[in-house]
């Protein structure tokens, strides 16, 4: 251990601060006096693992800093392919809603498509009555004013082509409503049957559309039975 | 046959400093992956050690220890760090490292040296971080800027140069100080 008191010594020494006798004294000493000599070897030692130790540590912050860059970069890698995953999902994800979207579009286009045409009942062509006059209006596809005659009668018949305006004015619930009231025993039930099945599907309403479905087929004899099987294939 | 080594060793040989970021930056992952998987080490003590390999490298480099490469710099690199670990782990007395000590023939000597070296430089750092900070800051402006005594005094506020040389040789002491209570046998 070098003795405090030389400190000050050496480093004048060191600092080029001795002169004349002074510097001739302790240059002296260090010649002849080993203890002297080796405390102040030891000192500079410490002078020299002090500048190591400096500059060192100034390497150490340039590569502490590289590090940081280092793993700046890993992170923003790992960050885009977070994003690149993150994205792939998002695209899935939005294919699927699409998928959903367009396979619910489609069921409501084939819903739609596979609507049967309804022509009408004949009727004698001018207004004598009002019944005639609702069945031209449904014929010429005047759908309010037909819907709005028809409303005036207490028939399955009426109730019939009354739902089938609603339905071309597009009031989809307000026509499976009279749809449902037809009753077993008329001779529209079959066909409101079917059209209800194809409301259900434009409602995305699957499963009933397909339990309606599948009891059509269950009746060969149905007016829609074929129809009814088209439609679940391609539901 | 190490062409791209030998050029790393030609310039550190100039006083650059780049090739030390480089060399850190081309083999930083790949040794943290193989000493935290052969050692019971964290990333951060992979990172430090692997640092302090790099510069050891440079200077014995610089001091002319290491003159040509037997093995490439990465496996000296890795040779350096292996034996810091080595001597972290027997320090913190944790003897469960996976493999043993195999040194490599000649190499053994330089790398050897370097940890006894670096082993007493360590109780340098921990004096010198035990030191109050405005000495820090004056030791490191003499022996590393290496400001005189004028400088060092408008740098530091200090009235004048023999206010700075006085209080460098405070610090000094206090280092000395620093350095006994660490009971360490000071021979470097």
């Amino acid at each position: 251990m070098i003795p405090t008191e030389y400190i000050s010594l050496f480093e004048a020494y060191h600092q080029k601060q001795l002169s004349g006798k002074s510097l001739t004294e302790f240059e002296a000493r260090l010649s002849y006096d080993s203890e002297f000599k080796s405390h102040y070897l030891e000192f500079c030692n410490l002078e020299n693992g002090i500048k190591q130790h400096f500059h060192k540590e100034s390497l150490k912050e340039k590569l502490k800093a590289e590090d940081e860059l280092i793993d700046v970069r890993i992170k923003s890698r790992s960050f885009n392919r977070r994003i690149i995953i993150s994205s792939i999902g998002l695209a899935a994800g939005l294919a699927l809603v699409f998928g959903l979207y367009q396979n619910n579009s489609n069921q409501s286009k084939t819903a739609k498509t596979l609507w049967p045409y309804e022509e009408g009942l004949p009727v004698q062509m001018g207004h004598s009555n009002k019944y005639n006059s609702a069945m031209n209006a449904f014929k010429v596809e005047d759908w309010n004013k037909a819907f709005t005659l028809f409303s005036d009668f207490e028939s399955d018949t009426a109730t019939y082509f009354a739902a089938l305006s609603q339905y071309q004015l597009e009031k989809i619930d307000k026509a499976s409503k009279l749809l449902s009231s037809i009753d077993e025993t008329s001779a529209f039930y079959m066909d409101a049957e079917i059209r209800i099945a194809l409301i259900r599907l434009q409602q995305d309403h699957k499963d009933t559309a397909t339990k309606l479905l599948n009891k059509i087929r269950l009746d060969e004899n149905h007016k829609f039975y074929d129809l009814a099987g088209r439609i679940l294939k391609k539901i | 046959m190490y062409e791209k080594d030998n050029e790393f060793i030609l310039r550190i040989r100039r006083g650059e400093e780049t090739p030390i970021v480089e060399m850190y930056r081309l083999y930083r992952d790949e040794f943290i992956i193989w000493s935290t998987s052969q050692f019971p080490i964290q990333i951060e003590q992979a990172k430090d050690t692997f640092q302090d390999a790099i510069i050891d490298f440079q200077e014995n480099v610089k001091s002319g220890k290491l003159v040509t490469l037997s093995s490439s710099v990465k496996t000296y690199l890795f040779q350096i760090a292996k034996y810091k670990i080595i001597n972290l782990l027997k320090r913190e007395k944790r003897n469960t490292y996976i493999e043993e000590t195999e040194l490599i023939n000649r190499e053994k000597q330089d790398y050897m040296l370097a940890e006894e070296m670096k082993y007493k430089l360590e109780d340098i750092k921990q004096a010198i971080s035990n030191l109050p900070e405005d000495c820090q800051k004056l030791l490191k402006l003499y022996y590393f800027k290496e400001y005189d005594m004028n400088s060092i005094a408008r740098e530091l506020n200090y009235k004048n140069s023999d206010t700075a040389k006085s209080k460098k040789s405070i610090c000094m002491r206090k280092l000395l100080i620093e350095l006994n209570k660490l009971s360490k046998i000071l021979v470097l």
